[in-house]
Formats: C-alpha cells, sequence, structure tokens
C-alpha cells in the first residue's frame, strides 16, 4: 500500500527543492509523486511544464508516459515512450510499461513478444508475471467480445481456461488493474492463500489486520441483528481497502482512491466466480 | 421541488436525511454524535435508527485500532453490505451520518450522501463553528499523539 505520508513527505521535499530551482530536474520525481497520490492533472502539468525545459530528460518522459496510462490515454502514453527511449534508450522497467501500455491498447501479439523478452531473462519477476496475467484476462475479455481476433499459440478454448483459472492468476491479473496497489486472498485462519501488495506494509501483516477488521464488523452486525457482512469498504482520502466475503476466503483489496469501483466489481466477478483454490 | 425545499423552517440536520430516504431504497438515515447520540433522524416508524447508531458505535470501537496501521490517514467514509442491508457511516467530525439502505440500490445512492454530507458540513460551519474549530484543535492534538484513524 502507498504510504500516504511518505508520498506527501517526498511531495513536499521535492516542492521545497523545485523553488529554491525552478531548473530542477526534480520536477519529475514530484509529478511521479503526484501520480501515485492519484492527481493526475496536477502531475500531467507539472511534468509538461518540466519537459518544456529539459526536453531531453528520459525519466521526465517516462514519468509522463505513467501519467497518460493512468489518465486512459494510450496512444499519447506509447509516443512519451518512445520520445524517452529516443533519449534515454531501453530498459527492463521501459519494456515492462511499454508491454503494458501495448496491452491496454490491445496490440497484445506485440506485448506477448516483449513479455516472452522480458520471462526469458528472468522468469521470476513477479511483474512480468502480473503482466502476463493481465495480457491473458485481455485475450480472453477479447475473445468473448470478438471470435475473429486471432488467438495466441498457447491459448487454450475459453471454457478450459476459465475452469483452470487458479486462485493466483485471478489475483495477479486483478492486481495489475490501473490503480490497485494490492491484492490479498486470505484465510479464514487470518494466513495469506495468496497475493502481494505495494509498500512498507508486509502482505502477511495486511492480511491479519484485515481479517480482524472484518471480523469485528461481522460480530457487530451479527450483534445487532444486521445479519452477517458481505463486504465492507473503507475509504480515506487517499486509498480505498475493500474487503470481500468469498465463502472460503476473504478477499482484499487496495486501491487508490480514484480506483473505477464498478470496473473492479466487474472483473471480481468475472474472475473470481471460476477460481479453484 | 421536494417537500424539504419548501419547508424553510425545517431543521438543515433534518433537510440532510430527508434528502436521503428520498432515495428509493433508502431505509433510513441519522446524524449522530460521536456518543451515538441521535440529532436528527429520518425513515418509516418500523426503521430501527438506535441499533443503526450502535452498531455505528460497535465499529468505530472495535477497528479503530488494526485500522491504525492500515489505513492512513483518517477513514472518512465505511461501508458495511450485508446480505440485506448496505449500511454506510460516514464521519464529518464531529458527528457521524449514518445511512441504511437496501442492499441492491444503485451505486447513485454515493452521490446523495456526499451531497448530504456537503449539506451538514455547510450547516456544521454556519451555525456551530466554535465546535468545528474545537473539535479540529483536537484532532490535530490526536494526530500529534498518534495517528489514530475514527470511522
Amino acid at each position: 500500500m502507498i504510504d500516504s505520508v511518505e508520498i506527501k513527505d517526498r511531495i513536499a521535499k521535492c516542492e521545497r527543492i523545485l523553488d529554491s530551482d525552478p531548473q530542477s530536474q526534480i520536477f519529475a520525481a514530484l509529478a511521479d509523486a503526484y501520480r501515485k497520490k492519484g492527481e493526475l492533472q496536477r502531475a500531467y502539468e507539472i511534468c509538461a511544464l518540466g519537459l518544456k525545459q529539459h526536453p531531453d530528460y528520459a525519466s521526465a518522459r517516462i514519468v509522463m508516459a505513467k501519467v497518460l496510462l493512468d489518465k486512459g490515454n494510450y496512444e499519447a502514453a506509447l509516443v512519451e515512450l518512445e520520445r524517452g527511449i529516443m533519449a534515454g534508450g531501453r530498459s527492463r522497467a521501459v519494456d515492462l510499461l511499454e508491454a503494458e501500455i501495448l496491452i491496454w491498447q490491445g496490440k497484445r501479439h506485440e506485448a506477448n513478444t516483449i513479455i516472452r523478452r522480458l520471462t526469458s531473462a528472468d522468469p521470476d519477476d513477479e511483474n512480468v508475471k502480473s503482466l502476463l496475467a493481465l495480457l491473458e484476462s485481455e485475450e480472453l475479455d477479447s475473445e468473448k467480445q470478438n471470435d475473429d481476433v486471432p488467438s495466441l499459440e498457447n491459448l487454450q478454448p475459453e471454457k478450459t481456461r476459465e475452469k483452470n483459472l487458479t486462485l493466483s492468476r485471478a489475483v495477479n491479473i486483478l492486481k495489475v488493474m490501473p490503480r490497485v496497489l494490492g491484492v490479498l486472498a486470505v484465510g479464514h485462519d487470518g494466513l495469506v492463500l495468496d497475493g502481494r501488495i505495494e509498500g512498507d506494509i508486509s502482505r502477511d501483516e495486511f492480511a491479519a489486520l484485515s481479517k480482524s477488521v472484518h471480523e469485528s464488523i461481522k460480530a457487530a452486525a451479527i450483534k445487532l441483528g444486521l445479519g452477517q457482512g458481505k463486504e465492507i469498504l473503507i475509504e480515506t482520502l487517499s486509498t480505498k481497502i475493500w474487503i470481500i466475503s468469498m465463502g472460503k476466503y476473504i478477499l482484499v483489496i487496495t486501491a487508490r482512491d480514484d480506483v473505477s469501483m464498478g470496473a473492479l466489481r466487474l472483473k471480481i466477478q468475472d474472475l473470481f466466480q471460476e477460481v479453484n483454490i | 421541488m421536494g417537500k424539504s425545499k419548501l419547508d424553510k423552517s425545517k431543521d438543515k440536520f433534518q433537510v440532510a436525511v430527508d434528502y436521503l430516504t428520498e432515495y428509493s431504497g433508502v431505509k433510513g438515515a441519522i446524524i449522530a454524535d460521536n456518543e451515538g447520540i441521535i440529532i436528527a433522524r429520518s425513515g418509516p416508524a418500523e426503521f430501527d435508527a438506535e441499533t443503526f447508531a450502535a452498531f455505528a458505535l460497535a465499529v468505530k470501537a472495535s477497528i479503530e485500532e488494526p485500522l491504525k496501521e492500515i489505513a492512513r490517514p483518517d477513514v472518512e467514509q465505511l461501508t458495511v453490505k450485508t446480505a440485506q442491508d448496505w449500511i454506510t457511516i460516514a464521519r464529518l467530525s464531529p458527528i457521524i451520518l449514518i445511512v441504511a439502505a437496501e442492499r441492491h440500490v444503485d451505486d447513485l445512492l454515493s452521490v446523495r450522501i456526499t451531497r448530504s454530507l456537503e449539506m451538514i458540513s455547510t450547516h456544521m460551519k454556519a451555525k456551530y463553528p466554535a465546535i468545528l474549530s474545537r473539535d479540529k484543535a483536537a484532532a490535530v492534538r490526536s494526530k500529534k499523539k498518534s495517528e489514530g484513524v475514527h470511522v
């Protein structure tokens, strides 16, 4: 989970530096901090202004590409990423970002080529695994909508795949949705079945605390005759924590406050109905 | 034009809760203070406001500690969906707005809740500025001592 205090500190620090030196390249870090905070328009404005002064600053181009991706402007994100590559060359992080943009654009073959290259270099990279899960999920969605779209060589028939959807894969797909910071499947004993989470807090600790919150609210609801709590949504200024009772386990999702709850709900319904654990 | 708009003398807290219960599927709405004392309520006679206020307090008391670790800064709103109900507890210190609706009411209710909170906030600023500033000062003091979380 993003630590909002840490982000605020980072923003304050970057702003101080930028105030004392308006020519500083720190604008890229500032824009990225605002992006992580969910203030996309502010992130965009800061980055655009800075890039006018430092058009060849590759890292800033990458930040701008991330901002545009988060805004859902995939075409512009790819253009910006290409400018970043021109200025600073390729890196693993750049490849990951390019693959993600391509997936959201629906250019699955191109994305798959990059992901395969990344997988062969480091098969255990969690970021690559998540992208692969996202790619496969988008392929399924696309197949449902349009049978004419060619599938990848290793794509199995849709029904078989849905039956074989594991908890781990479903969690990974959910984790790479825009603005989602963490997804955990937690057993009734409070132990993590699967999932991962961004930030300083460990996933085990987050799982145990989420379980505790879930149990407390469930008990209060039962005691007052309101029935069993099925879903709990906790909203702060910067974060949303969504705890959903799934029968054998609870699903805990933490996301930025500007996450699309509707899209998330649809994805959860789509993924977790068929999950085998 | 809604009935509440015609009645200029009506308490603004009451207007805010009535605005919520005008929405289809809303069972009732309550404004309570930090101790669960009901300030305004709206809903049919069978709507058990005390039960929901007690639920909000019980939730607040039981989740403060665990939430301290995982939800920073303070919790603004908490939504609980049970098999039958959709309960929203929104904090607008020093008061709490509690809305009980049917489980499957459409998500536009959230917009109405936000508007109702704005009404309450405006009324609080106009009528009880001293309470608000006292509460803000207390919140700052409390935050300095620890990063407490309040529902």
